[in-house]
């Protein structure tokens, strides 16, 4: 079974890095079809979060259908993720590795570089509005 | 709500109990040698004509348990007071428990209404126990010394200390519910009891019924602790609530305690008239209350 | 959505001086509520109003419905455990659980045990010898085995070292999940509270300040940052909580009725606890100008 994991300083709303755990795990094969997900008892049990938001995140995952909450049995993975051709993986890779090397050649150190990467996913996620 | 205060409470009953079954053994066991040491001394004393020896050997034989049991009955309702009554609430509000206790499912009045009535009758059985045992105890010291209604024997005999104690406990819990805290209140218990049983001592007991005047011989039983002027001449005093002893009639000069003559006192007359006729009816020659005996 | 606790004008007043005034929430069922503030705010107050410990000065309030604290069953549906986790000290843990069992007709005696056993806490151990962590955790059965619908906690974890205060948010959620039961809890620290609670009371020198579904309080405030500029060119309808301001950057914490149009702002969200210091600094600032001489000269 998964185990969800909570990142506190990140910004990310809790529900959706819940979201986001299940979505990995089906993309790299940990959760297959099928599976059951924790119980919103047991999640908050480990990560002492609201089970609202552990029923949040199931019922968006329903929404996308990618799991089915059978009553008084628990939450089932239904599919998995349509994931990207390997190609279009390979291509992310080797853009995102270009980009590194310029970085680092015009001088930005790791932290550097993780300051940026975490901003940019920090504006890219939030929902704002100019 | 019982079986909550029979847990917090246990401890200290159970102590209590096991504190008067000490203290029964030990009166048992003493109490025969009492009553065998005055069959044998004071009840044939007016036949060896040694009754003044007599008594006073009695009185002071197990001197130490007699007045450590009076001592004893005359404490007993002011620790009660202090030690059982005045925590019991001001210790909720110190330790902040009542925050605990009185968000359970049972509403204030009858938490209150349970440990005040537990706690009352608990301190009744334990006081009545004693008393009863003290005084059955100190039956016949009482009767050689006639003191039995004397002031501070009367306050430590039957009944009595019952009464006392149920108020000294409820003081307590009055003074914790009200100063919450603990010593505070333990010492407002002890000084208010305290007072007022001085004030019943003092004040009330002996203005509750007219004081008995009464004319008897004086002889040299009699406890009335005065000295005596030219022989022959009449001296007029007054004893409160003290019965006289009789005796044989020693010596020529008589004391005349005036009589009055008002109804209410009669029950009063009645009683120390009954008393009288027992102890007489024991001695060589009686005398009777009323009137006078001149020599 | 029907009310657990409902207030109208509260307000509770010792000697002269005002704990709680004015405060008029309605907070739905099946919540967990965070009431947070600065100490003395009136929290405490607050929740022994709610539990019928102490009666108000003014206003009225209903709890489940009912008036708070009045009569036996009222007082089992609601759960609670006050500052300082109070427990007998000479008493034992499972006399402890004895006294709820006596005292509460609604004990759920396996539960009781359950929990006990879990937590690793010895039955015949007495409750002074207990660490802070565990003595919380007792309380907090104690609350539980009663099988209430409103949990009412005061400050639960101010003294407890982080992994009991883990480990004692842990076990509450598991109970709410477990039963859906209402939660209320206090703290003057936001961070306890942000992944716990999904509704939130603020509470400032005994005044009301924010009450609302934490969600929405944080959709409904945004950090706006841009160049330097006067404050008096925004739209009138954009609450100002906080500024401050570099020679040559204006940063602020709006509450805006409506979109933010303006483009030189760059808007990013805020968190729970920016929010609630902001109000907390507005709140002060407010006093300190309020007070006499006390006015800061810029």
């Amino acid at each position: 079974m998964i185990e969800f994991q909570l990142d506190s300083v990140s910004g990310v709303a809790t529900y959706l890095q819940l979201v986001q755990q299940v979505h990995q795990a089906l993309q790299m094969g940990l959760l297959e079809p099928g599976d059951q997900l924790p119980t919103a008892q047991q999640v908050v049990a480990k990560l002492a979060i609201n089970p609202n938001t552990v029923l949040k995140a199931y019922r968006d995952l329903e929404r996308e259908g990618l799991v089915r909450a059978r009553p008084g049995q628990g939450t089932f993975v239904t599919r998995s993720l349509p994931g990207p051709e390997p190609a279009v993986l390979a291509d992310f890779l080797t853009s995102m590795t270009n980009w590194l090397t310029s970085a680092r050649g015009a001088g930005l150190g790791p932290d550097d570089i993780e300051a940026i990467y975490r901003t940019a996913v920090r504006n890219h996620l939030a929902q704002g509005v100019a | 709500m019982i079986r909550f205060c029979w847990l917090q409470a246990r401890v200290q009953v159970i102590g209590a109990l096991a504190a008067l079954i000490v203290i029964a053994v030990i009166l048992a066991l003493t109490g025969p040698n009492l009553v065998h040491l005055y069959d044998t001394t004071v009840a044939t004393c007016t036949a060896n004509h040694d009754c003044s020896t007599a008594t006073v050997s009695f009185l002071n034989s197990d001197g130490a348990l007699q007045i450590g049991g009076d001592f004893l009955v005359l404490f007993v309702p002011a620790l009660i007071g202090m030690f059982w009554g005045a925590p019991l609430v001001a210790r909720e509000f110190e330790a902040g428990t009542f925050r605990l206790a009185w968000t359970q499912g049972v509403t204030r009045r009858r938490w209150t209404a349970s440990k005040l009535g537990a706690g009352l009758l608990v301190s009744v059985l334990v006081t009545g126990l004693l008393s009863f045992m003290v005084t059955w105890w100190s039956s016949l010291p009482d009767q050689v010394r006639g003191e039995r209604f004397e002031v501070l024997t009367f306050g430590v005999r039957d009944v009595v200390p019952i009464g006392y104690a149920a108020f000294a406990f409820s003081l307590g819990f009055a003074c914790g519910l009200v100063l919450r805290r603990t010593l505070p209140a333990m010492a407002s218990a002890l000084v208010g009891f305290a007072g007022v049983r001085l004030a019943v001592d003092s004040w009330v007991r002996p203005n509750l019924i007219a004081p008995l005047h009464m004319t008897m011989p004086l002889n040299i039983n009699t406890p009335l602790g005065i000295g005596l002027s030219q022989a022959g001449v009449h001296v007029t005093a007054t004893s409160r609530g003290v019965l006289p002893a009789t005796g044989s009639m020693r010596s020529g000069s008589s004391m005349r305690l005036d009589a009055p003559r008002r109804p209410h006192s009669s029950i009063g007359r009645a009683r120390s008239a009954r008393r009288l006729s027992n102890r007489t009816s024991r001695s060589a020659s009686p005398t009777s209350p009323r009137g006078s005996t001149s020599s | 959505m029907t009310a657990v606790i409902e207030t109208n004008g509260l307000a509770k007043r010792y000697g002269r001086k005002w704990a709680l005034q004015d405060c008029t929430i309605a907070v739905p069922a099946g919540k967990v509520v965070g009431l947070v503030g600065p100490n003395g705010a009136g929290k405490t107050t607050l929740l022994q109003l709610a539990v019928g410990l102490v009666e108000p000065s003014a206003g009225s309030m209903t709890v489940l419905g009912a008036r708070p604290g009045e009569g036996a069953a009222q007082l089992e549906r609601v759960g609670f455990v006050a500052q300082d986790t109070p427990t007998y000290a000479s008493m034992s843990v499972a006399n402890h659980l004895r006294m709820g069992s006596y005292l509460n007709t609604s004990w759920d005696k396996a539960l009781a045990g359950r929990r006990v056993q879990q937590l690793g806490l010895d039955p015949a151990q007495k409750a002074g010898a207990l660490s802070g962590g565990q003595r919380a955790q007792l309380a907090l059965t104690l609350a539980i085995a009663k099988r209430p619908e409103l949990l009412i906690l005061d400050e639960p974890v101010a003294g407890l070292d982080p992994l009991a205060r883990r480990e004692f948010l842990q076990s509450l959620m598991e109970e709410v999940a477990e039963h859906g039961t209402s939660v209320v809890l206090s703290s003057h620290l936001v961070a306890d509270l942000e992944r716990v609670c999904d509704y939130l009371v603020l509470l400032i020198a005994s005044h009301l300040q924010l009450a609302g579904e934490v969600n929405e309080l944080l959709a409904s405030h945004h950090r706006l940052s841009g160049p330097r500029r006067d404050l008096r060119t925004l739209p009138s309808d954009q609450e100002i909580i906080e500024e401050s301001h570099t020679d040559k950057q204006s940063i602020l914490l709006v509450r805006p009725n409506g979109p933010v149009l303006d483009p030189t702002w760059t808007v990013t969200p805020v968190t729970l606890d920016d929010v609630v210091l902001a109000y907390m600094g507005r709140a002060r600032d407010s006093e300190q100008s309020r007070g006499p001489g006390l006015g800061v000269v810029r």
